[in-house]
Order: C-alpha cells, then structure tokens, then sequence
C-alpha cells in the first residue's frame, strides 16, 4: 500500500455491503416516540435532581469527621484509602440513595442508580442526552482498574483528579439470566454539575 | 413540518450507510451497530432543528449511537463482544458473512480510541479537529491515534496478504 487514502480505500472497500436496513418511516415513528417521552419526561426528571439534592443537603449538614470512616452494608462498601482514593465495592444492587451519600460523605459526589433490566430490553444503558461527558473521567477511574471478584464489582475511584464542581455519574443494570443468575453492568460518566438521572434505553422508545 | 421531514429525508438517506460503518468498525459488530444507529438516527429525528445546526450531523449520530453502546465496563461480563465472537459472522443477518474477519481482526486489534479515530475518518472524513469534539479529546490526541492506528493497520493488513 502506497500511501494512507490506498489503505482507507481498502477498509472502505470492504464495508461497502454494510448498509442501514431500518427504512424512514421507522425511524421518524421512533423519533416521535422519544420526542413525547422526553417531554413527559422533564418533571419526573426533575422531581429525581431534587430527591438527590435532598440527599445532599441530609449529608453535608451531619456529623463532620476530618477522617471520613468507612461505610460497609452487605450490598455495598464505601471505603477510603491513604492514597486518597475511595474504593467503591458493589455486591447488590439495593439503597442507591444511601450510597450517594456515603459517597458524598467521603468527598466524591456522585448519582448512583440502579436499574433493573426487563427480559425483552433490546438495549441495555442509557439514552442519549445533551450533558457533555468529560474526559477526565478516564483519569478518576482509570481503564483497567476496576475489578471483579467473587460477586464483587470493584471501582476505585481517584476524587482527588475530580475536577471542581464535578459528579460521577454511575448507572448499574441488573439483568437476570433464564436461570435467574444475576449478571450486572455498569455505565460510568463524569459531568460538570448534577447528572440527569438515566432514561434506560428499553423504556425510551423501544 | 414537511420541509423538516425531507430535509432530514435527505440526511438520513446520505449519511445512514457511512455512519453504520464507521460504528460497526468501533464496536466490532454489525448487529449492535445497527440497533444504536437506527436508535441514534431516531434521536436526530426528535430534535432535528438542534441536530441540523450541528457542525457535523453525521458526527452527531455516530458519537449518539457510540454513547449508547454500553460502556467498556460491559466486557466484564462478555456483553461487549470479545475477540471470539468478533469474528464469528452472525447466522441471522444476510450481511454478516460479507466483511472479511480478517478486516474486522485488524480492526480489532486496535485501541477502542484509536478504532474510534480511523473509523470516523475513513467513514466520515472528519478532519481532526471535528473528530476531537465528538470524542471529546484534544486534537493533538487524535493526530497522534489516527497515525497510530494507521500504520498498525497497514502492518496488519499488509502481513495478512503476504500470508495470502
């Protein structure tokens, strides 16, 4: 190959067949769909920011220890290290909105939602929006870091490379096989300000 | 509203096939690039003035339909598709069997960034700068994976006929 557009040409060459079957009117019908859920949407969504900035408020008015202590339920465990990262270990998905505050209290803001996705969901994570993700989360909760063990989900999280005014945005979905072995997954953002809580993708349209 | 309908009639239709590719060579599937395309393309349709204005709508569906796709934490429970079943064409779909696996293992062997950086150049054609802001990184960024990207590909494609 002579040159880079040679190589291109070749990768183009063989995508060719791949081509969209879904015709118009199906898209345009999905659009209008979204387009009546998002807007029947907005005040459930906003009754979700003020529950979680209620939450905020509970936390940051409690007791206040130089040392945040480590918080450890059965499903979760919120658990600060000396390095000044907090390790985050989920096992059920149950109390999201205690573990915002657990989180919180640690230093790291953050929305947790758990999900629990329907046998027939075509899709699993979260629609679309207009928030921007940053970058930076790759630097708060480096690739590769996170582990699972044992029925554990592992993430530590780096709140001191949190940039200000910033929250973690995490969505855990819960699937069930047909043997009813739970299997769950996680979606991760970073954005500046609150999060919009998660529409899940089997209820926006779908 | 009419004026509105053909005018993204007339995106959807140029930009539909270019922007399946460039997600299916991202995620390394056919079929999970299909349902977050159309579901992009959905998207576009419910707020089509503000998609419109975009610097690059085609751009716009693709980082939609990226987005969608479940974060790379999925793989830890094999959703997202592992080299095994990269490569293992789909019985459902007529098309499946049409892309070389060959083509898809090189893909496959690049960073998710970087597959993401040629893929939207080779399939969009953005420039860098444009590819920066749907990714959300810097520029330099891209330059540096689209290079990189770039000659792992050639080295792989290149090895791969010589086989031949």
């Amino acid at each position: 190959m002579s040159d880079d557009d040679d190589l291109y040409a070749v990768v183009r060459t063989e995508f060719e067949p791949v081509r969209l079957r879904a015709d118009l009117d199906d898209i345009t019908a999905r659009g209008r769909t979204l387009r009546r859920r998002r807007n029947a949407g907005v005040a459930a969504s906003l009754a979700v920011v003020a529950a979680v900035a209620s939450v905020a408020v509970t936390v940051s008015t409690g007791a206040k220890t130089d040392r945040p202590a480590p918080m450890n339920l059965a499903a979760w465990s919120v658990e600060p290290s000396p390095d000044g990262s907090v390790v985050l270990t989920i096992r059920q998905l149950t109390d999201a909105g205690r573990l915002n505050a657990a989180l919180r209290a640690v230093g790291v803001p953050a929305l947790v939602e758990f999900e629990r996705v329907p046998a027939d969901a075509k899709l699993v994570g979260c629609a679309e929006n207009d928030q921007p993700a940053l970058p930076e989360l790759n630097s708060v909760m480096p690739i590769g870091a996170a582990q699972y063990r044992g029925g554990e989900h592992v993430f530590p999280i780096r709140r001191d490379r949190m940039p200000a005014g910033t929250t973690l945005h995490f969505v855990l979905f819960e699937e069930r096989s047909d043997r009813g072995v739970p299997t769950i997954s996680v979606r991760t953002g970073l954005v500046k300000g609150t999060p919009l809580p998660c529409e899940p993708l089997w209820r926006s349209g779908k | 509203m009419e004026h509105r309908r053909a005018d993204f009639a007339a995106f959807y239709e140029s930009a539909r096939d270019d922007c399946l590719r460039a997600v299916t060579a991202s995620l390394g599937s056919r079929q999970a690039a299909e349902e977050v395309v159309a579901e992009a393309f959905a998207r576009a349709w419910a707020r089509w003035p503000r998609v419109a204005d975009h610097p690059s709508p085609r751009a716009w569906v693709v980082r939609t339909a990226l987005n969608m796709h479940i974060s790379w934490w999925r793989r830890w429970r094999g959703e997202v598709l592992t080299p095994d079943r990269y490569d293992q064409p789909d019985q459902d779909d007529p098309d499946a069997a049409t892309l070389d696996p060959r083509m898809m293992a090189a893909l496959r062997s690049l960073p998710l960034r970087q597959r993401q950086v040629v893929a939207l150049r080779i399939f969009l054609d953005l420039d860098s700068k444009t590819t920066a802001r749907t990714l959300g990184i810097a520029a330099g960024t891209v330059t540096a994976h689209l290079a990189r990207a770039t000659s792992a590909l050639r080295a792989h494609l290149t090895s791969v006929t010589e086989e031949e």
